[in-house]
């Protein structure tokens, strides 16, 4: 279990900012938290990352509680530029992160290439334009290799070279098995990248959505779906069982191929759905009510 | 180690640190620039100061000698005519070379005038301040000590107590303060202190960091405060001697310690404070979270609780007044060699603020 969220409630005085949020991820995958201003991502985020406390739930990440400082071996968290230190260099800060994360510091200089900025890793943060503060938070980020990394708006206010350099890099790092979690409002890039979106409002997650990543998801409902469920853990193929369906995206398991595996063992496809709901269509259904506004 | 590190040059790049040296560099300069143009004024101002006392005396002999003849009058005529001859013998030797006999009139006019004051005679100057003035000189005398200005000197002795006063009597607090007064708020005001919060450090090696690198940038600011005025002393002062005496007056008893003492004294009384004022900082740092209140409330604990401390004659610079090095200058010259009895106290009380701190950020969120 990558992550493992029961119950979580957050309240501000009277006011309760996040409800009864529960979800898992027991996969890597990159998942998108979409919704308003003040539907409660970063204090979501916040929460797991144990900046703020919260009144109810449990977090667990990764088996550890969200609490363990040595979770930050494994998890990183990008948040807004305001957190880095204009006096000092990149280069400082990716050192700096390079020692607490017990890394050699030759670790700075190979993620500064990767991530593309060593060119500008010795100026002063404070010259910095905000795509390079970006990538330089990006870089800070997956210094360590971690196995999940959270993103707060990373893509916001970013120019469309910078945006799908982001992208890439995040592909990349979801490629290696990272999980990534990130709140964003592009939701053209969300859909190009991310596995999964949960869609948020008042701090609640109203759905949680398989996007389209411009790759068909379909859902099977068959008959036996137990003995489905245990064709596809068999043959180690990676699908989503709900009730008597199973999800996958075309990415992780081709059609033919599914269709082929159930062919085989005898089991009988009653329906085959192609989900294709891109998330600014979805979004516009769910929040309807408040684009009319 | 590098935590450290990566602290202290937050501080060290920032145009703050480079802006407060170079004031500080700036004003040490202006002041010895003063100084050196003040020469011929400091023998003026004398000078001046003992035709004053000349028209004084003479304007009450005049008066004397025509009131009514009494014994009472008679005496004070008679010691206040022997002031106005040690006066006149005095002024010629204001520019002269030989400071000895210099201070030995000034001896000599106010060893006359104390006698017309005891016995009613009207003058200007207090009693206790001619005795102080005359155990002064009598002390330099003994010692062989040319005496200097106190304001004006470029000395290099003098200059650097000059320097001292300043910078023990509230000065070290403040610059302290300029520089690193915020290294925790401005962590919470800018959102940083996410930073630190999302990695894996214990919190409490955050207070540790801080506390450490504002205790460098104490010795820091205190080593190019005193190179700098050194440099200046060395290069265009005048000779002189650490061994020039610092008047210390008690209760009891008027006794001397060496510019050499005073320094060192007023700089490890005035370090135990900055330990302390560190600790409170750091505390309230992370009770405010906002570098004003915090700068206001630390200022305001020091000036409260020195003054608080002083209108209390009983606890007044004893072993358990915490804040007697919040001017440290000052109270050296009152306590003298019972300089440190309040340093344990002091430095207890920094721990004890150390510790809160650290248990405080343990309970603090990151927002």
């Amino acid at each position: 279990m990558i992550i493992n969220v029961q119950g979580l409630k957050k309240r501000y005085k009277k006011q309760e900012v996040l409800k009864n949020i529960t979800f898992q991820i027991e996969e890597p995958k990159i998942v998108a938290l979409v919704g308003p201003n003040g539907s409660g991502k970063t204090t979501m985020m916040n929460c797991l990352m144990n900046l703020l406390p919260f009144q109810e739930g449990e977090v667990s990440i990764l088996g550890k509680s969200h609490k363990d400082p040595s979770l930050f071996y494994e998890v990183s968290y990008l948040q807004d530029n305001r957190v880095l230190y204009g006096d000092l260099t990149g280069e400082d800060h990716l050192k700096f992160i390079c020692h607490v994360q017990k890394l050699p510091a030759v670790k700075a200089k190979e993620v500064a290439e990767y991530i593309g900025m060593a060119s500008y890793a010795k100026k002063r943060v404070r010259s910095y334009s905000l795509g390079m503060k970006q990538h330089l938070l990006l870089a800070m980020a997956v210094l360590n290799n971690p196995k999940l990394v959270l993103l707060d708006e990373p893509i916001n206010g970013l120019d469309p070279t910078s945006a799908i350099h982001m992208r890439h890099i995040l592909m990349d790092l979801h490629a290696k098995g990272t999980t990534v979690i990130i709140s964003s409002h592009n939701l053209e890039e969300i859909d190009k990248m991310t596995n999964t979106i949960y869609f948020m409002k008042d701090g609640e997650i109203l759905e949680e959505s398989l996007t389209n990543l411009n790759i068909p998801h379909y859902t099977l409902h068959v008959s036996e779906p137990d003995k489905v469920n245990e064709i596809f853990k068999s043959n180690k193929l990676h699908v989503e069982r709900q009730s008597d369906s199973f999800t996958f995206s075309e990415a992780t398991l081709p059609l033919n191929q599914a269709i082929e595996v159930l062919y085989e063992n005898g089991i009988q496809i009653h329906q085959i759905e192609n989900r294709k709901i891109g998330a600014e269509k979805r979004y516009m259904e769910l929040f309807e009510s408040e684009l009319k506004s | 180690m590098k935590f450290f590190i990566f602290e202290l040059k937050k501080t060290v790049f920032s145009r703050r640190f480079s802006y407060t040296l170079l004031v500080l560099f700036i004003f040490i300069l202006g002041l010895y620039l003063r100084n050196v143009a003040f020469q011929d004024l400091v023998v003026e101002e004398q000078e001046r100061q003992v035709t004053l006392y000349t028209q004084e005396a003479q304007s009450h002999l005049r008066v004397l000698t025509k009131a009514p003849e009494t014994e009472a009058i008679t005496e004070q005529i008679k010691y206040l005519a022997n002031a106005l001859n040690m006066l006149y013998e005095w002024k010629p030797l204001i520019k002269s070379e030989d400071w000895q006999a210099r201070l030995q009139a000034e001896n000599a006019f106010i060893s006359a005038i104390i006698p017309y004051k005891e016995v009613g005679g009207e003058f200007s100057l207090l009693t206790t301040d001619l005795n102080r003035t005359l155990v002064w000189n009598e002390h330099l005398l003994s010692q062989g000590i040319e005496p200097k200005s106190e304001n004006y000197s470029i000395t290099l002795p003098n200059f650097m107590k000059q320097i001292t006063d300043l910078y023990v009597n509230f000065g070290a607090i403040i610059l302290l303060l300029l520089i690193i007064g915020d290294m925790l708020t401005m962590e919470f005001e800018n959102g940083s202190i996410r930073l630190l919060y999302t990695q894996p450090l214990k919190k409490s090696s955050i207070i540790h960091v801080k506390w450490a690198s504002a205790a460098v940038f104490y010795i820091i600011i205190t080593a190019c405060l005193y190179v700098f005025t050194w440099l200046l002393g060395y290069i265009g002062g005048k000779s002189g001697t650490f061994l020039y005496p610092v008047m210390v007056e008690t209760k009891e008893n008027i006794s001397f310690i060496t510019i050499a003492q005073y320094v060192q004294w007023s700089l490890l009384s005035t370090t135990s404070i900055i330990l302390f004022v560190i600790s409170l900082c750091l505390l309230l740092s992370l009770i405010f979270k906002n570098s004003i209140i915090t700068l206001l409330s630390t200022v305001l604990i020091l000036i409260g609780g020195y003054f608080g401390m002083q209108a209390l004659p009983l606890i007044k610079n004893s072993w358990f007044d915490p804040f007697q090095s919040v001017l440290a200058g000052i109270s050296i010259q009152q306590v003298g060699s019972e300089w440190y009895y309040g340093i344990p106290i002091i430095i207890l009380l920094a721990i004890i603020l150390y510790w809160l701190s650290i248990v405080k950020i343990n309970r603090t969120s990151g927002s």
